[in-house]
């Protein structure tokens, strides 16, 4: 009968870890190169003037990190301006990333809504800077590029700002928080 | 012969959980281990902001049992932001799944893709009828919030809620998604590509991006209709 009873102990114990209906492997869709083109500094800022886009960029970036490269999808706008310190021009594994895209204002967060976002998470900061609202979200998951995951494990830094209807979304894996506030503080049309 | 009974009851219950135990880490490592191949199209639209919503009809394709814990599947998504890739999608899936031991089955899902991590969740109780059309339906419809509707015809299957940490759209995808080349994708079709820009109207896709990756293709019927074939 004890034998009976550590089986079933056992079968429970396994049947709690096992059930899973989560499929073996994780969908991850296309990534941004498969819509996006490499262009130059001024062939973007063209495409954002035609789009009557005004873009801001960090002017004071930490640890040597420089633009290397810029990937655009034109129609919806889409950059990603890829900073590295290593000439790194992969978005995925180089230092820091910065996306932009125009979003419709009625998505657009408050201060207080961001306030109130943060007031749940421990990992999650609200700032105003320069009256732009922002939120720093510390140990944030990498997401589904596994290059990314690969490299920088599954934690990273994100910060994202909104600036006359556009969102910019900084990637910042090895940034730290204070970094992030200068970074953020430093952007300029 | 009672009592061989009873052994005969505890010497299986000790064979599945030694199978369990000796098993499952294996599962765990194949999970990490596979490649995605892909054929659809990437949405190219107007200037502006990107759409808030996606639907389309996707045709129901018996591709057969999948090699060991490989999958396959057809889904629309909106891309929430691609540095992270970030996402929201739905569709349905010929997967494997474990409860003690594997189990191959197709079934309708909703997946996400956040800052707070993934979630996949598969829809039960009705699944996917191959040869069947169904309609998916994709929409940001609050703050951190997609909501999702499976159709076939006039009724709707399934509906509800997806909830992400971030605010906004950027980009619609519609793809064809296996992890392993000996799965073939033949006949594969989605048709009424749409969008919803804002308001109720839901226009058909008026550009669009394809995109295959070996050994799979793409038949790019119009800006709204494609096929995929190839694999196998």
């Amino acid at each position: 009968m004890s034998i009976a009873l550590s089986m079933a102990v056992i079968l429970s114990i396994i049947l709690s870890t096992s059930i899973s209906l989560e499929p073996t492997t994780k969908s991850e869709p296309p990534d941004f190169y498969g819509t996006s083109k490499e262009v130059t500094f001024e062939e973007m800022i063209e495409v954002a003037n035609k789009n009557k886009l005004f873009i801001y960029l960090p002017t004071d970036l930490p640890e040597n990190l420089e633009l290397v490269t810029i990937y655009l999808k034109e129609n919806p706008f889409i950059a990603i301006i890829v900073y590295s310190a290593e000439g790194n021009r992969d978005y995925k594994t180089a230092e820091l990333t910065l996306e932009i895209a125009p979003v419709d204002p009625k998505w657009i967060p408050t201060f207080s809504e961001l306030q109130s976002e943060a007031e749940k998470s421990e990992d999650i900061t609200a700032r105003e800077i320069n009256t732009w609202p922002v939120k720093i979200h510390e140990n944030a998951d990498i997401g589904g590029n596994s290059e990314s995951r690969d490299k920088y494990g599954d934690y990273a830094l994100l910060i994202y700002t909104w600036i006359e209807d556009i969102n910019y979304v900084y990637f910042a894996p090895t940034l730290n928080f204070e970094e992030a506030i200068v970074t953020i503080g430093s952007m300029q049309k | 012969m009672g009592k061989n009974r009873f052994s005969t009851i505890s010497f299986f219950l000790l064979f599945i959980a030694l199978f369990g135990f000796i098993f499952l880490p294996i599962v765990n490592v194949s999970a990490t281990s596979s490649n995605h191949y892909y054929s659809g199209y990437y949405y190219y639209g107007n200037s502006g902001s990107a759409p808030e919503g996606v639907q389309m009809s996707i045709y129901t394709k018996n591709t057969g049992i999948p090699p060991f814990f490989e999958s396959v599947a057809e889904w629309d998504s909106i891309i929430i932001s691609y540095s992270p890739k970030y996402w929201v999608q739905l569709g349905y899936i010929i997967y494997w799944y474990w409860i003690i031991f594997p189990f191959a089955t197709q079934d309708f899902y909703k997946e996400k893709w956040d800052s707070n991590g993934h979630g996949f969740w598969p829809l039960i109780p009705a699944k996917p009828l191959f040869g069947h059309t169904y309609k998916y339906k994709l929409l940001l419809s609050g703050t951190g919030e997609f909501s999702y509707y499976v159709y076939e015809g006039t009724t709707t299957i399934y509906s509800g809620t997806i909830s992400v940490s971030q605010y906004s759209t950027r980009d619609l995808q519609a793809f064809v998604e296996t992890t392993h080349t000996d799965i073939k994708i033949d006949g594969s079709h989605f048709t009424s590509l749409k969008y919803r820009q804002s308001g109720s109207s839901w226009p058909l896709w008026n550009r669009h991006r394809g995109y295959y990756t070996n050994p799979y293709s793409l038949n790019q019927i119009s800006n709204y209709e494609f096929k995929a074939s190839g694999g196998g």
